[in-house]
């Protein structure tokens, strides 16, 4: 392979400017220019300004971008491997995810996305998604019985809220908050930062900490950019994207902590005291229905068996 | 209570006509009565009849114009439906259809690049041709071939690069609606052929200097 | 570079007469090969800018307004608002606004305007002595109310084009003053004209009259409310609204004004999906556009132009506004909307402008585009009906473009004129 030429990758988030992953990724690149002596850095397009998730996912598989961070439920129909990360309550707690995340499984998940164009770099934190509402309390899974829920447009993610009872109303993002707040829907779900970046905490005043989701985001290379790399280029790519993964991290725990400290302050209801159990047997069925196949199933069982610590 | 009424499809655009005369060149005169696709600033709301008095293929090409329109109306009238049984659902049913938005979203696709076809051959997508309309005779008629031209061209890529495109995305699913994600990029190859014959069509008949 | 060979392109085959829709796709996949990108990324692009479930609002509010165009609601409101103002100085010209201002609430497009309310009115002012130039200029220049007055599918694309943070129910009731403002000028103008050139008054048709073709004209008039009220109440999304419309006016136009019929039915909805193919088929190319705009670091490029330039909020914003009314010239509006949001609204917000305040500013200015030639849809379809050539129309409409313009001028400067509705019924 003839070394590529010193060149500025491009690389797209549907986050603005300020946010972690994009931040990260800006770290990434400041790295991977002092690796490479100069020869290569990455410039993002932050904000959708080159599309949509599932756009860009298409793009950067063409070529067109060099990399991408993206939302694993947006990998879903793509890589199934990918489908683990989304099952609902899979992670016992963020100790068991990182474990699972940064060890081999992780590895494995990652390279599962070579056949389909992509190369996994690493995996970025996206927090742990609860549930919140106007003002419904969610303890157990009775009391979402019947409650529209706005859930990202993703199968497993309807099958988890209709098998707690709830009727799953996939939304585009742009109008969950008019929606909240006019009553098409009763609640949606996300993680801390996201609850008070998207405003959607002054409509949607209750929340419920059922923890059911820990899926990561991914970092991912164009295979095409990627093959035309020399292998010591290459390493210089994951090197610079590993350090990343702590930086990322760093940013993000002062996020939550931040929007945690707001949201509180804003006089919000959070439920904290809530038995996860029956919420895990009530999921089961996405299991069954997502995770059969035997290499998902395998997968499953491994990620179950990786201890906490 | 009486009152006229606006007639279905207006007259056609005689301020053009009159503000942008068409000065004719020999070969391309007989072409641009039926005007050629950018001449008439469009009034979107109005249809354009199909040839009156075509050959074989000229017959093939307007049916298969009609059949595309036909297809497009019954789209729209299937996207009300859907977008209706979505409110329904949620609210007398409790249940909010998964698939409806998705579903509605790919055929707008759909709408969107057979209609534009459609638009090519009508000559109804809005073009600037307040400069062409003054250029010398042989530059005009040269301008008015190279839009053709390129045009053709451009649907050459949607159906090279659009068969490409929904071959790569094979083995890919929607979410919620658990069919292949080519789906998405179907109407392109097909969007462009249309776009190939039309361009073509207007070129021969240029060529022939034949209405 | 690459900036360059796209807006190179662009500009050589919009000036050769290419359709604005190839231009954009063109010149995007001329600047994909510069960047040696395949031209995959640009039909992927096409595909991504319709396939947004936000967008279905565009096609079903353009077909809801076609319905009530021959569904007989259009007709009525000329009626009603003839029997309100017929009798002020410059009557049908009042009417003409007044029935604009109206029908913009069961239709945004500017086009469907001229087209409802000139194809009725024109030919009545001639008949009634009126010259021809000012039944155009007063039917062109009141047909943008409807992009003010909701539903406005144009302001949909720029909610989409924003991004998240702003609202379809805050922006739909932002443009209600503005578009009552704007109606206010326009009868200004209407006034002063008709008195400079002296034409008649006709008498007060009583207040009977009033009553009793309101009465007609109320099935129609609901529809911006059953629009407005239904997602300000949570009954149904912007989208969801539009659909309602479309099935609403169905209802009216075969139950109620009995005007339908199934052959009718099927001919509207051909007549509907041509224009919506041929916006959206504009939308999709105009996003491949902005995607290699956003490549080539063009937003970036402005914002630092106009930066260098000045610092004074004022000047600022009338920047943005002559480089809107100048764009809005020699381009359409829903590609436009695409392009200029990205560049512009940041450059707004950092000067403390709200978004929603912006959309309706930006929304304006592209109106007065549609009415400016050379690319003046509005302007070309009012030329048609009227039987007048353009040149007789731009001699006398610019008392019409003082009233556009000192509107925008409002709405730039004074906030309240978008805001104050919003925040009322929040
Ligand atoms: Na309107
Ligand atoms: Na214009």
């Amino acid at each position: 392979v003839p070394a590529t030429e010193a060149r500025t990758f491009r690389s797209a988030d549907i986050h603005p400017t300020d946010y972690p992953t994009v931040e990260a990724v800006r770290y990434m690149s400041d790295r991977l220019e002092a690796l490479s002596g100069g020869e290569f850095d990455i410039r993002v397009y932050y904000g959708r300004q080159l599309g949509e998730e599932r756009d860009t996912v298409e793009q950067t598989v063409f070529g067109a971008i060099d990399i991408n961070r993206i939302n694993i439920p947006v990998l879903n129909n793509v890589v199934t491997e990918t489908n683990v990360l989304s099952l609902p309550f899979i992670f016992r707690s963020v100790e068991h995810r990182d474990k699972v995340l940064r060890g081999p499984i992780g590895r494995e998940i990652l390279d599962a996305m070579a056949p389909y164009g992509l190369v996994g770099l690493a995996f970025y934190d996206s927090g742990v998604r609860s549930f919140y509402t106007p003002d419904t309390a969610i303890r157990t899974p009775e009391d979402m019985t019947g409650l529209r829920i706005r859930v990202q447009n993703s199968d497993v993610a309807v099958a988890m809220v209709e098998d707690l009872g709830g009727n799953a109303t996939p939304m585009e993002f742009g109008q969950v908050y008019e929606a909240l707040r006019n009553g098409t829907i009763d609640g949606a779900e996300n993680n801390w930062p996201s609850y008070s970046s998207t405003r959607h905490f002054e409509v949607a005043r209750v929340y419920s900490l059922t923890q059911h989701s820990m899926v990561p985001e991914a970092l991912v290379m164009s295979k095409l950019t990627w093959d035309k790399l020399t292998p010591e280029q290459q390493g210089w790519v994951r090197q610079a994207a590993e350090e990343s993964i702590d930086e990322m991290r760093r940013l993000w725990d002062l996020r939550v902590a931040d929007a945690r400290e707001r949201i509180i302050a804003a006089g919000n209801t959070i439920v904290d005291d809530i038995d996860k159990t029956p919420f895990i047997e009530a999921v089961q069925p996405v299991y069954e229905k997502h995770a059969s196949d035997p290499v998902l199933a395998d997968l499953v069982r491994r990620i179950q068996e990786t201890p906490d610590d | 209570m009486t009152s006229t009424r606006p007639p279905l499809s207006r007259p056609s655009s005689r301020c053009t006509r009159s503000t942008l005369p068409t000065r004719c060149s020999p070969t391309l005169c007989a072409a641009s009565r039926r005007p050629p696709m950018t001449d008439v600033p469009n009034d979107p709301t109005e249809p354009r009849p199909l040839d009156r008095a075509p050959g074989p293929v000229g017959r093939l090409l307007n049916g298969a114009a009609a059949v595309t329109q036909f297809f497009c109306t019954a789209l729209m009238v299937v996207m009300t439906v859907i977008i209706s049984w979505q409110i329904f659902g949620r609210f007398i049913l409790n249940n909010t259809p998964k698939w409806s938005e998705q579903l509605a979203g790919v055929l707008m696709v759909y709408l969107t690049l057979l209609g534009g076809a459609i638009a090519v051959k009508e000559g109804r997508h809005i073009a600037l041709t307040y400069f062409r309309d003054r250029f010398p005779v042989k530059l005009r008629e040269a301008a008015w071939v190279v839009c053709h031209l390129l045009v053709l061209g451009f649907g050459l890529i949607m159906l090279v690069y659009g068969a490409k495109m929904a071959q790569l995305v094979q083995a890919w699913t929607i979410p919620t609606l658990g069919v292949s994600t080519s789906v998405n990029y179907w109407p392109f190859p097909v969007s462009g052929a249309l776009i190939v014959a039309f361009s073509a069509q207007a070129l021969v008949r240029a060529w022939r200097n034949t209405p | 570079m690459t900036l360059t060979v796209l807006l190179v392109t662009f500009a050589v085959l919009l000036l050769i007469g290419m359709p604005i829709s190839f231009c954009l796709a063109l010149s995007s996949l001329a600047a994909i090969f510069f960047l040696d990108l395949s031209p995959l990324v640009v039909l992927q692009r096409i595909f991504a800018g319709v396939n947004v479930f936000a967008l279905i609002a565009i096609p079903f509010f353009i077909y809801s307004g076609e319905i009530m165009l021959h569904g007989g609601a259009s007709e009525r409101m000329v009626r009603f608002a003839r029997a309100l103002v017929g009798h002020w100085r410059g009557g049908l010209g009042q009417v003409n606004v007044l029935t604009s201002l109206l029908f913009g609430g069961i239709s945004g497009s500017a086009i469907a305007g001229v087209s409802a309310v000139g194809g009725v009115l024109i030919p009545k002012m001639k008949e009634q002595g009126y010259d021809a130039d000012y039944a155009v200029n007063v039917t062109v220049s009141a047909s943008t109310l409807g992009l003010m007055i909701p539903p406005s599918h144009n302001m949909i694309i720029y909610a989409i084009a924003a991004g998240g943070g702003v609202s379809v129910g805050t922006l739909f009731l932002g443009g209600i003053l503005p578009g009552f403002v704007t109606a206010a000028l326009l009868m200004v103008a209407a006034y002063a004209v008709a008195r400079k050139r002296g034409y008649a008054t006709t008498a007060f048709e009583g207040w009977a009259m009033i009553g009793d073709s309101l009465l007609a004209a109320t099935p129609g008039l609901l529809m911006i409310l059953i629009i407005v009220g239904g997602i300000r109440l949570g009954i149904f999304t912007p989208t969801e609204a539009s659909a309602i419309a479309v099935v609403y006016g169905l209802a009216i136009g075969f139950w109620v004004y009995r005007e339908l019929g199934i052959k009718s039915f099927w001919k509207i909805t051909s007549n509907a999906t041509r224009t919506v193919a041929s916006v959206l088929f504009l939308i999709a190319a105009a996003s491949a556009f902005g995607w290699v705009l956003a490549v080539s670091d063009a937003p970036a490029a402005v914002a630092e132009f106009m930066s260098s330039v000045t610092d004074n909020k004022i000047v600022a914003l009338l920047m943005i506004n002559a480089a809107l009314l100048i764009l809005g010239a020699v381009m359409d509006m829903a590609p436009l909307i695409i392009i200029a949001t990205p560049i512009f609204l940041p450059i707004a917000q950092h000067f403390g402008m709200d978004p929603h305040q912006f959309g309706v500013m930006l929304i304006m200015n592209l109106g007065v585009g549609l009415i400016t030639p050379p690319v003046g849809t509005a302007l070309f379809v009012g030329c048609a009906v009227g039987e007048t050539k353009m040149e007789a129309i731009m001699r006398t409409i610019w008392p019409f473009y003082l009233a556009h313009l000192g509107a925008i001028l409002l709405v730039t400067f004074v906030p309240g004129f978008t805001l104050w509705i919003p925040e009322m019924l929040s």
